[in-house]
C-alpha cells in the first residue's frame, strides 16, 4: 500500500486544486477562466509526473526481468508494479523450487535405479559364473529365473506338456506348465506344499546331461519376506557325482591300504599263533621268527611309502636337486627290481642309452617314479613276458621309458591311471595296490621336475610309459660363474 | 584216505603258514600262487577242500569259485574264501551265488580256520567219499 501514496497524494492535489478553484470562483477572487488555467495546469502537472513515475517503473521491471539470472530484485526505490512484480517472482520462484526438487528426485530416482540395475547384473553374473543351478519361481510358482547351469533341468516350451493329470502333481502352475524336469518340479510342489513346516526340502536324483549320468542334490527353500509373506521358491541343483566318486575312490583307497596292511598281518599273526602253541619245532621256529621279521619290514615300508607319498605331495619333503647321470639313477632302480621279476620269472632288460645323459634332478625322488613304474610293470605282467627299461636322449631332454607286454590298461582308465587312489577295475584284482604309486610318480615328474609323463597302452599288449626330464647339469654352470677369472 | 587241500594265495607266507598248519594236522596240502594255476590243477585232480585268497593274478578267487562250481568233477567241494577287504565285500552275496562255504577274514587264525576244514570236511564227508 506504501507505494501507492503518491498517487493518493495527486487525486488529492486535484481534490485541493478542485476545491481551490471553486473557492476562487465562488469569492469572486478569480475568474472562472483563470480557476480553469489553474486546474488545468495542475491536473497536466499531475498527469506528467504520474506517467514519468509508471515509465521508470516500467523501465526498472523492464530491466529486472532482462536479468537472465532471475534473481530476486530489491527495489531501489518504491515502484507502482513493485507488489504485483513481487508476487508474480515469488510464485515463479516457488514453482522454480518444486521444479528443482522434482529433478532432483528424478536424478536420485535415476541414480538409484542405475545402482540397482548395476546390482542386478552383477549379481546374474555371479549367478551364471557359478556351476550350481539355481533357479527362482515366484510367489505364483512360475518360473522367474535361471541360470546357464540350470539350463539342464528346464524343459523347453515345445516339449512342456499343458496338462499333467496326476493329481498329487497339480499343485503347482511349475508342474502344470512343466518347465522343470520331473524331479525338481517334485521337489518344488513339496516343498511349496509344506510352507511353514520346513524351510527347505533336499533331495538327490541321476539325471542324463549331455549324454552322461551324473548324480545331483537339489535343495529348495520357500523365500519370505519380513512380514512372512511368500515371496517364491529357490531351488539350488548341485552336481555332487564327482563327490560321491571322490568319497568312493577314498574309500576304495582305505579298504587298499587295509588289504596291504592286512596281508603281512596275517602272516604274522598265523606264525605267532603257531610259535604259540609250541607246534613248531627250534629249527621250524628259527624259520618262523625270520619270516616274521620280514613281515614287519614289509609293513614298516608299506607305511613309510604312504607318510612318504603324503610328505612328498604336502611339500614337508625338501627336494634335493643335484647334478646327476640319469642311467646311474636307473641303474640303481632296475637293480632293486630285478630280483622280483626274476621271482616272477619274467625276462627283465635295460637298454641304457650310450650318451652320457646329465641330468638336475632329486637322486631318491626320481628313483622312487622309477622304482614305481618298473614295479607296477612286473606286477600286471603274467609270468614269462617281457619288462624293459630303456633310456635315450630327445633334443634337449632325457627319454626314460618303462615298457612291459602285461595286461595292458583299458582306454578309458587311461585318463585316469594318474589320478590319486585310482585303481584299473579290470585289473584291481590281479594284484594288490594302494592306487597312489603312479599318483607319485607323476608328482614327482611334473612338479618336481618339471619333466612331462605319458602312457600308451593296449589291452593284452602291453603298457609303455614315457618319462621326460629336462637335459643339463646346474652345479657345473653355477661353478663356472661363480669361479674368478683367470689371470693371463 | 587223507583229504587234500589246495590252498591258493599269491602271498608266500599265508601260503606257507596254512600249509604248515594243515600238513601238521595230518592232510596233504598243494600250494598255488594264483587262481589260474589252482584252476588247471583242480580240473586234473579234484580237491577235497579248497582255500583260497580272493585278490589274485592271472585269476581271482571269485573266478575260481566259479569255474569250481562249475565243473562237475568240483561243483561241490567246500570253498573257504580269504579276504583282505572288509566293507566293501558283500559276503552274503558270493556265500549264496558261489555256494562259499566259509569265509575268512585276514589277519585270521591257523588254528580257527582248521577248525573250519574240519568241520567243512565232516559235513561234505558224503560228497568227499
Amino acid at each position: 500500500m506504501k507505494s501507492y501514496y503518491k498517487y493518493w497524494f495527486l487525486v488529492l492535489l486535484l481534490l485541493v486544486v478542485s476545491c481551490a478553484d471553486s473557492l476562487l470562483v465562488s469569492t469572486g477572487l478569480a475568474s472562472p477562466l483563470a480557476a480553469f488555467v489553474v486546474a488545468l495546469i495542475a491536473s497536466l502537472a499531475g498527469w506528467i509526473w504520474l506517467v514519468k513515475t509508471i515509465q521508470k517503473d516500467r523501465a526498472q521491471i523492464t530491466a529486472y526481468l532482462r536479468n537472465p539470472e532471475l534473481k530476486r530484485p530489491g527495489f531501489q526505490h518504491k515502484n507502482f508494479f513493485g507488489n504485483i512484480f513481487a508476487e508474480a517472482i515469488q510464485k515463479i520462484e516457488e514453482s522454480d523450487t518444486e521444479l528443482v526438487s522434482t529433478k532432483q528426485v528424478k536424478t536420485m530416482l535415476k541414480a538409484r535405479l542405475n545402482s540397482l540395475s548395476k546390482k542386478e547384473l552383477m549379481m546374474e553374473s555371479v549367478l551364471e559364473s557359478l556351476d550350481t543351478g539355481i533357479l527362482l519361481f515366484d510367489a505364483q510358482h512360475e518360473l522367474e529365473f535361471s541360470n546357464t547351469a540350470a539350463n539342464t533341468f528346464l524343459i523347453p516350451e515345445a516339449n512342456q506338456r499343458e496338462n499333467i493329470t496326476d493329481s498329487s502333481l497339480s499343485l503347482s502352475k511349475a508342474l502344470i506348465n512343466n518347465a522343470v524336469v520331473p524331479e525338481l518340479a517334485q521337489l518344488l510342489a513339496k516343498t511349496i506344499e509344506r510352507k511353514a513346516a520346513t524351510l527347505r526340502r533336499r533331495t538327490e536324483f541321476d539325471f542324463i546331461a549331455n549324454g552322461s549320468t551324473s548324480h545331483y542334490c537339489a535343495v529348495a527353500t520357500n523365500l519370505h519376506d519380513e512380514n512372512e509373506a511368500i515371496l517364491g521358491t529357490v531351488i539350488v541343483v548341485e552336481n555332487i557325482g564327482e563327490e560321491n566318486i571322490e568319497k568312493a575312490r577314498h574309500a576304495e583307497f582305505v579298504s587298499s591300504v587295509a588289504h596291504e596292511l592286512k596281508t603281512p598281518m596275517s602272516g604274522i599273526k598265523a606264525y605267532v599263533e603257531m610259535l604259540v602253541d609250541g607246534e613248531c619245532d627250534e629249527e621250524e621256529s628259527q624259520e618262523l621268527y625270520g619270516f616274521i621279521n620280514d613281515q614287519i619290514d614289509r609293513l614298516t615300508r608299506l607305511v613309510n611309502s604312504m607318510l612318504n607319498l603324503a610328505r612328498i605331495e604336502s611339500g614337508v619333503v625338501e627336494i634335493k636337486r643335484h647334478d646327476y647321470e640319469l642311467n646311474d639313477i636307473l641303474k640303481t632302480a632296475a637293480d632293486v627290481i630285478s630280483p622280483t621279476a626274476t621271482d616272477k620269472d619274467i625276462t627283465f632288460t635295460t637298454e641304457l642309452s650310450d650318451m652320457y645323459l646329465p641330468v638336475h634332478v632329486d637322486k631318491d625322488m626320481l628313483g622312487q617314479a622309477i622304482i614305481n613304474l618298473l614295479s607296477n610293470a612286473v606286477k600286471y605282467t603274467p609270468n614269462g613276458h617281457d619288462v624293459r627299461l630303456r633310456s635315450r636322449m630327445d633334443d634337449a631332454s632325457a627319454v626314460i621309458e618303462v615298457r612291459d607286454t602285461g595286461l595292458g590298461i583299458p582306454e578309458n582308465s587311461l585318463p585316469h591311471i594318474f589320478d590319486r587312489f585310482y585303481r584299473v577295475p579290470e585289473n584291481n584284482c590281479s594284484a594288490a595296490g594302494t592306487g597312489l604309486g603312479l599318483s607319485l610318480v607323476h608328482f614327482i615328474v611334473t612338479n618336481v621336475h618339471n619333466g612331462a609323463i605319458s602312457v600308451q597302452s593296449k589291452v593284452n599288449e602291453g603298457t609303455c610309459f614315457t618319462i621326460t626330464i629336462p637335459l643339463g647339469h646346474k652345479e657345473q654352470n653355477r661353478k663356472k660363474q661363480l669361479a674368478p677369472p683367470a689371470n693371463v | 584216505m587223507v583229504p587234500l587241500i589246495y590252498v591258493c594265495d599269491d602271498d608266500s607266507h599265508i601260503v606257507r603258514a596254512i600249509s604248515m598248519k594243515l600238513r601238521k594236522a595230518g592232510f596233504e596240502v598243494e600250494c598255488f600262487a594264483d587262481g589260474l594255476a589252482c584252476w588247471e590243477k583242480s580240473q586234473e585232480r579234484a580237491p577235497h577242500m579248497i582255500i583260497t585268497d580272493l585278490q589274485m593274478p592271472r585269476m581271482n578267487g571269485l573266478e575260481l569259485c566259479g569255474k569250481i562250481r562249475k565243473f562237475p568233477e568240483t561243483q561241490n567241494v567246500p570253498i573257504t574264501l580269504l579276504t583282505g577287504k572288509g566293507f566293501e565285500f558283500d559276503h552274503d552275496e558270493y556265500i549264496e551265488t558261489l555256494k562259499i562255504t566259509n569265509v575268512m577274514v585276514k589277519p585270521f587264525s591257523p588254528k580257527k580256520l582248521l577248525t573250519q576244514v574240519q568241520e567243512s570236511l565232516n559235513l561234505t564227508n558224503d560228497v568227499i567219499g
